[in-house]
């Protein structure tokens, strides 16, 4: 969005100054290069319809201030939208015979501190950060891995999935999984067969930042 | 490119917001003549003498049509990919840091001999290119591919993943 949004403003500007240019050399033909930015003309409309003139640009100033609202809105959304609410059960369920009554609620963050906890088991998964979006009903989850620069990705998607059956068994729900992003900072201190280059070496102090789900967008191009 | 344009926008969207509420305020206090939040009589006053042959409105116009195109390049410049996928087919896709992919293979290539390995990822997110570039024997370039196609395949990387070996031989002093 944020790519066509500016490739869009690119365009504008380059026509606008083109134009600005273009006028200014007298290469117009239907404008007088030695004319002023504002016209007598421009000037005479505007005071013909003084009120409504204002009105409208009140209109058009407090649409932009709007726009600027809906586009900050945008920008600093969380991806996937809110977590997805307590979890509340009744006990029996509608229908169901039974002399016990009750219900238990489940908090949201209590899901995602057992997800998270279960994924960090695996000794490749040095922190794990989840978030569950979007309706009890149909959860969609968003996963970002810090894992041990060794890490075998294949085996790490195994137990990815088998975290989320052991989730869907213990809680019922079964998250979509939507976007799962890994990333491997580099330990300062190296295994004994890595060989560090001075390239490598830059590299590693351009990705030891640790892993945030505040810090990763959740698809690239988007 | 992506960091780069979030901020953009947010300025942006700043600008869009309080210059709108301005520009609504100043045409609220013009309706009763009342003094706003900007010098209207300056600015009126400075539309009113500034033509369009000045110096002034040509520069203004060059540095405008200048950020225009540099916008459109940087925008339209097809830059590396922040992250790259997994093989689709070997189930969940998982996302992996470019940056990431590029120092494990630096790290295989180095295992092997290689030195100086220099290894980027270009091409588009979901279907990705290798090259790696480093010092290494004659002879070594079958060994080189190996441990970077068994480094890929721990990275679950798509197994049509295009591999280009640049390596140089080392330089005589280096022998």
């Amino acid at each position: 969005m944020n790519r066509v949004l500016w490739t869009i403003i690119g365009a504008v500007l380059l026509a606008a100054g083109v134009l600005g240019l273009l006028a200014g050399f007298g290469t117009l033909s239907f404008v007088d290069k030695q004319q002023a930015v504002l016209t007598q003309d421009m000037v005479d409309a505007w005071n013909e319809r003084r009120i409504p003139a204002l009105a409208i640009t009140i209109a058009v100033g407090v649409l932009l201030a709007l726009l600027g609202i809906l586009l900050l809105r945008s920008v600093l959304r969380r991806r996937g939208g809110a977590s997805i609410e307590d979890m509340h059960f009744e006990h029996p369920a509608a229908g169901e015979p039974t002399l016990v009554h009750g219900s238990t609620e489940v908090a949201s963050k209590a899901l995602h501190d057992a997800l998270e906890e279960d994924l960090e088991g695996d000794r490749q998964v040095r922190r794990a950060a989840v978030r569950l979006t979007g309706s009890a009903d149909h959860p969609q989850l968003l996963v970002r891995l810090a894992v041990t620069e060794d890490a075998d990705i294949g085996r790490l998607a195994g137990h990815l999935d088998r975290a989320v059956d052991r989730f869907t068994i213990t809680s019922g729900v079964r998250p979509e999984v939507s976007d799962v992003v890994v990333r491997m900072p580099w330990r300062t201190s190296s295994g004994p067969n890595s060989r560090p280059s001075s390239l490598s070496a830059a590299r590693r102090a351009r990705d030891e930042r640790p892993a945030t789900p505040q810090g990763q967008a959740t698809s690239p191009g988007r | 490119m992506r960091t780069t344009n979030r901020i953009l926008s947010i300025v942006l969207a700043l600008v869009l917001l309080v210059g709108g509420l301005v520009l609504a305020i100043e045409a609220g206090t013009a309706v009763n003549q009342a003094p706003g939040l900007v010098p209207r009589d300056r600015w009126y006053a400075w539309a009113r003498d500034l033509r369009l042959d000045s110096t002034q409105f040509l520069t203004i116009s060059a540095v405008v049509a200048a950020v225009g195109l540099i916008l459109l390049v940087l925008q339209l410049h097809r830059w590396p990919p922040d992250r790259v996928q997994t093989d689709n087919d070997a189930g969940t896709p998982i996302w992996i840091s470019r940056a990431s992919v590029e120092r494990r293979v630096d790290a295989a290539a180095e295992r092997v001999g290689v030195r100086h390995a220099r290894c980027t990822v270009r091409g588009r997110p979901a279907r990705w290119r290798l090259r790696l570039r480093g010092v290494a024997g004659s002879g070594q370039s079958d060994a080189v591919l190996q441990a970077v196609r068994a480094e890929l395949s721990r990275l679950c990387a798509p197994p049509d993943t295009d591999v280009r070996l640049a390596l140089r031989m080392p330089s005589r002093g280096a022998r």
